[in-house]
Formats: C-alpha cells, sequence, structure tokens
C-alpha cells in the first residue's frame, strides 16, 4: 500500500488545537477545508485578480500566525472570514498608495494575468469588470461591506463580523454603498442599459 | 415595482455567476496558494509582500540585475510550427498537431483539439501549462535540465524523459503514459510528488476520487476494466462542486490495490462480470448462488461496493452489511470506507433505523467531509437525528448543514428546524 497523505480528522475545534500544536496535517486540513470558501470570498471582494493566488496565500499566512489569538476555536469560519476580508482590505489600500510605483512594473506583465476566455463569455465578463470598475471609484470601507453583502450573499450580521465592525456601521456604509453604486451604474453604458430595461436597480 | 436591495442582489449574484466563467484560472490560483503555504518555506513575509518591497527597492537593484543579465546564459527558446514561440501565447492545436520545438532539442506535440502555453523559459527547462488535451512530450535530458508541466491542478516536474500527458479539465481527468525516463507528480489527490517510471502510466480522475497506477503493457481493455471497477457505483449520488474534488476528498489512496482489481478481472467470476456490465442485481443473485461469504472474502474494496450496492438493490440489507462492513474492516485506509459508511447509514435508514443510520452518516462526513456525497450525507444527518428523536443534535446538523450548503437539498427542511 502506498500512503500518500496522513489524514487529519476532527471539528474545527481539534484543528485549531493541532495547528496550534504545529501538527503539519492539521496545516494541510485548514486549507483543504477553508480554501475554496475563502478565494471565493476574496474574489468576490476584487472580481477576478492577477494577485489572487498571493493574497489567498497571505490570508492564510495570516491566520497561521493569530491563530493562538483565535478565543473560540469553534467560530474559526467566521475568524477565516474576517481575515480574508481584512487581508483584501490591506490590498486595496496598498494599492492605493503605491500608484506611484506603477512606474515600475511592466504593464504586459499585468496584462499576462488576464484569464483566457471563450469570446461567448466576453459578454458576461465585461458587465463583471464594469461592476468591480465602479466599485474600485467607492472608499474601500464601503467596497468591502457592498461585494459582501450583494456578491457573497452574506447576511449582514456576516458582513459586519467579517468586516470586523458593528451591525450599526455596516447598515450606515451599505446605504450609502447602495446610493453611490446606483449614481455610478447610471453613467456606466453596459450597467445603464440594464438599469433602464427594468428600472428595477433603482425604484421602488 | 421592484424592492432595490433586492435587484442588488440580483446583480451580485448574476456578478458572482459570471465570476465562475474563470474557474479554472481561480482554480490554478488556489493550487499556487496552496503550494506556496504548504511546501513553501514558512514565510517572515510572503511572496506578495516580497514583491511589493521588491519594487520599491526596483531602481536601486537595476544595477545589478544588468549584471546578472550580461553574466547569465541566454534562456531557452522556441518555435511553435517553425515559427517564433513567446511565453504565454495561448498555442491551439485544432485540426492538426502543433509542435513546439525548443531551442536544446526538446520537442512537444500538442494533438489536435489541444490548448497550452508556454509559462515561462529557464536556462535549462521551461514551465508548460496544458490547459486541456494531451501533449507528447520528448524532454531532452542533461545533468542541468528542469522542466515543469502544469495541468490543472496537478504538476510534472521532469528532468529528461518521453511521455504522454493528458488534461481534460471538464471530468478533472488527468493521465500521464511515460515510455522513457522518469517524472514526479504532485497536485491534487496525488499530494506530494509521486514518481511515475518509464512503463506506466498514471491516472487520476477528481470526479469520483480514483487515481489508478499501471503498467502501460497492460492492455488498454484491462485498464478499462480496471477503471470501470475502480469507479463508485453508479447509483451513488454524483460529484458536486469543484469543492467536493478537493485534496481532502481522497487521501488514503492505494494504487496497488486498484491494480489488484485489474488482475481479479483477467478471471472473474461470472458475479464480476455481471457486475461490471451494470446488472447489479443478477450479479447479486450469482454471488449468492455460489456464496456471497466467498465472493465477499475474495473481494477488493472497489469489489467489495459492488456487492454492497448490488445486494441493495436486491432487497438484501443484511448481505449489504456483511459486504460494507467488510470493506471497511479489511481496507481501512481506503477512501471508499466512507461511501460504505453512507450506503450503510442509507440501508439502516430505509430500514426504519434513526441512531445508527444518523451515526454512520456522520461516519462518512467525518471521514470525508469534504467528499462527494458529504452534502447528502450532511442532509441525511438531519433526518436520521430527527427521527431518532434527538431534536438538539438534529439543529446542529441543520445549521452545520446551512453553513456548509445554505442552498442545498435539506436547506428547507434545515432552515424549518432552526425557525
Amino acid at each position: 500500500m502506498v500512503r500518500l497523505h496522513v489524514p487529519f480528522s476532527g471539528d474545527d475545534a481539534a484543528l485549531v488545537r493541532g495547528v496550534r500544536e504545529g501538527n503539519p496535517s492539521a496545516k494541510a486540513e485548514l486549507f483543504h477545508r477553508y480554501a475554496s470558501q475563502l478565494e471565493r470570498l476574496i474574489t468576490h471582494l476584487l472580481g477576478y485578480d492577477a494577485e489572487l493566488a498571493d493574497i489567498l496565500q497571505e490570508t492564510f499566512v495570516s491566520a497561521l500566525r493569530s491563530i493562538g489569538s483565535l478565543k473560540d476555536p469553534a467560530a474559526l469560519k467566521p475568524w477565516l472570514l474576517t481575515i480574508a476580508t481584512l487581508t483584501a482590505r490591506k490590498t486595496l489600500r496598498g494599492r492605493s498608495r503605491r500608484r506611484w510605483l506603477r512606474y515600475f512594473t511592466d504593464e504586459a506583465e499585468e496584462a499576462r494575468y488576464e484569464p483566457r476566455t471563450d469570446p461567448a463569455d466576453e459578454e458576461s465578463l465585461g458587465a463583471v469588470r464594469e461592476v468591480y470598475a465602479v466599485l474600485a471609484r467607492f472608499p474601500v470601507d464601503e467596497r468591502l461591506p457592498f461585494a459582501l453583502r450583494y456578491i457573497n450573499g452574506l447576511e449582514l450580521g456576516a458582513v459586519a463580523s467579517a468586516c470586523n465592525v458593528s451591525l450599526a456601521t455596516v447598515k450606515r456604509r451599505l446605504q450609502r454603498a447602495e446610493r453611490r453604486f446606483l449614481r455610478a451604474a447610471a453613467g456606466v453604458p453596459a450597467l445603464a442599459d440594464r438599469i433602464e430595461s427594468g428600472e428595477r436597480w433603482k425604484t421602488r | 415595482m421592484e424592492d432595490p436591495v433586492t435587484a442588488l442582489e440580483t446583480l451580485g449574484s448574476e456578478t458572482a455567476l459570471a465570476l465562475e466563467l474563470v474557474a479554472p484560472e481561480r482554480a490554478a490560483a488556489i493550487e499556487r496558494a496552496r503550494r506556496g503555504f504548504l511546501h513553501g518555506p514558512e514565510p517572515a513575509v510572503t511572496h506578495r509582500q516580497r514583491r511589493n518591497i521588491g519594487l520599491v527597492l526596483a531602481a536601486a537593484a537595476a544595477l545589478l540585475v544588468l549584471f546578472v543579465v550580461f553574466r547569465t546564459k541566454p534562456l531557452l527558446s522556441f518555435q511553435v510550427d517553425a515559427r517564433a514561440g513567446r511565453t504565454n501565447d495561448q498555442i491551439s492545436a485544432f485540426a492538426r498537431p502543433v509542435v513546439l520545438a525548443f531551442s536544446d532539442g526538446t520537442a512537444l506535440t500538442l494533438s489536435p483539439a489541444t490548448r497550452a502555453h508556454v509559462v515561462s523559459l529557464a536556462e535549462h527547462g521551461a514551465s508548460i501549462a496544458l490547459e486541456n488535451g494531451s501533449l507528447d512530450a520528448s524532454v531532452i535530458h542533461t545533468n542541468t535540465s528542469s522542466w515543469l508541466m502544469s495541468a490543472g491542478p496537478f504538476s510534472v516536474r521532469v528532468t529528461g524523459t518521453k511521455f504522454l500527458l493528458t488534461w481534460d479539465p471538464g471530468p478533472q481527468r488527468f493521465s500521464i503514459r511515460v515510455t522513457e525516463g522518469g517524472v514526479a507528480v504532485s497536485g491534487s489527490l496525488v499530494g506530494a510528488e509521486y514518481p511515475v517510471r518509464a512503463g506506466q502510466t498514471l491516472v487520476v480522475s477528481g470526479s469520483d476520487h480514483r487515481l489508478l497506477l499501471s503498467n502501460s503493457e497492460q492492455s488498454t481493455n484491462e485498464q478499462a476494466t480496471a477503471e470501470r471497477e475502480a469507479r463508485l457505483p453508479s447509483s451513488e449520488p454524483p460529484a458536486g462542486s469543484a469543492a467536493s474534488v478537493a485534496p481532502g476528498g481522497a487521501r488514503d489512496l492505494q494504487p496497488p490495490s486498484v491494480r489488484g482489481a485489474a488482475s481479479s478481472t483477467s478471471n472473474a467470476s461470472s458475479w464480476r462480470t455481471l457486475a461490471l456490465q451494470g446488472k447489479l442485481r443478477e450479479a447479486y443473485a450469482s454471488a449468492d448462488a455460489t456464496g456471497f461469504e466467498r465472493a465477499c472474502d475474495s473481494a477488493n474494496a472497489a469489489e467489495l461496493l459492488l456487492l454492497g450496492d448490488a445486494a441493495r438493490l436486491s432487497g438484501r440489507p443484511d448481505r449489504v452489511n456483511d459486504a460494507l462492513l467488510q470493506l471497511r474492516r479489511r481496507f481501512p485506509n481506503d477512501p471508499r470506507r466512507a461511501v460504505a459508511a453512507f450506503m450503510l447509514g442509507k440501508v439502516s435508514f430505509d430500514g426504519g433505523g434513526g441512531g445508527v443510520a444518523a451515526t454512520w452518516f456522520a461516519t462518512s462526513l467525518r471521514e470525508q467531509p469534504k467528499g462527494a456525497l458529504a452534502r447528502e450525507a450532511a442532509g441525511r444527518l438531519i433526518e436520521a437525528l430527527q427521527r431518532a428523536g434527538d431534536s438538539s443534535g438534529a439543529r446542529r446538523a441543520a445549521k452545520d448543514y446551512l453553513n456548509s450548503y445554505p442552498d442545498g437539498p435539506h436547506a428547507a427542511l434545515a432552515r424549518s428546524l432552526l425557525h
């Protein structure tokens, strides 16, 4: 028999214990158990991103470093969602601060990360790009709850938890983000068409 | 008029759905992150942080880079059907093969209906991504040659060899047939580097968690038979999302036992033949006529699963238990144990059981929390606990279910228990 993996079994509390004890199987299980969920969250926050792999890895590295601070091991999942959201937030803030450094980047190098798609998919992806182009003009603290709520589909309480703010704060930010989005979308042809074709985004 | 918040939710759902169009790229990113997180050195700063720091230092490093460039030997170059090739240009072979000829003499031939690109070039090798289709490689061996081929979540490390690499992203089917030298395969299901030598073929099916290592001289028919035998019963729910074929789904793969399935077919008894033809009731009758226990004793794990399914379809729950409990006892590291646990739970539940069925469903979930049957097991666990009168357990199971599968087939039941 060829044993290729030493599996880790157990619930999240056991998993946290294993990671804290430095068990490599637990570390692998942590990734296997949550990588897809965290990737989905990060992609919904940022759109398809050239640095997705790095951001995801950085999320897990941050989690590993601070796992000792997790008070309730059973709450591992929401804790990881918060770390992923904060990592995405740091990424967005860092990018806006580093704009001047673009002198040193190679646009062709960045363009290669553009996903390869069939022409038939281009229309859908075009709309996605427009959505994220609108969101790129948002303050980060409004963009994140908007994406978490409407693209990732989290409940308000979970949005507040992921953003590490109170429910009242997240509600205020979401209200501002909704108004901002509707105003901005009206000025984008691909999105404005949708608005005009059903009035469904702006009227009650 | 429509509530604008609901409309924004619709827009958000559409956006999330459209992002699934780049699922292969996203899956590749997860795999890169996995490699970095699990196999990279424990980083003081991550790759991205390092890159940011690198940007700040870029200007200062420019002179050093120039120095290195002038001292470094040239990278390999390549031609695509006699035209100069460029990294990251998509190369598609439609109706006829396309040849990538590298400056060191290495040749990669893309079969018709194949798409690939050269990710990067190095002094003694290159990194190639096979997006779909087949690639016939003849890699020139030197002491320093280093080639890396990726296909979906799998990586093939090559020094010098000849092989045929095939990747079908739909069913997540990876295969490599090595004719000269050897390669090391790593990635989902396979785990850390797994050697494949000349004369061997490795086939990994992500959709049903199967890994098959066989000798190439084995006839195609025998391989096909071996694969069919190793497959899960078709009456089981199909594999679900991409997440369900994540590496956690199958950890203790046993190529030798799968090979054993191939050898046992060569002298297949009639119940085996019938089972492979999909005639499970007839297979059960045949096994029962010649001694069901004897059939179980001579069966491997895949065959025990088939016997269990055949008995279930024939209305013999006692025989189901015989076959599946034997599978779990004799093959303690086989990934099919979780499938057997699920089937045992189903048989118990269908027979009116609650607590026992719940135990089996929970066992299946514990053994393969992200396996192909995990969603169904999680849902049936709620039903079984409910029947057993364990209302608090059922609520806990319902909460767990909704956390993992908010839109799953048991979501309505789960919500009804929580409200």
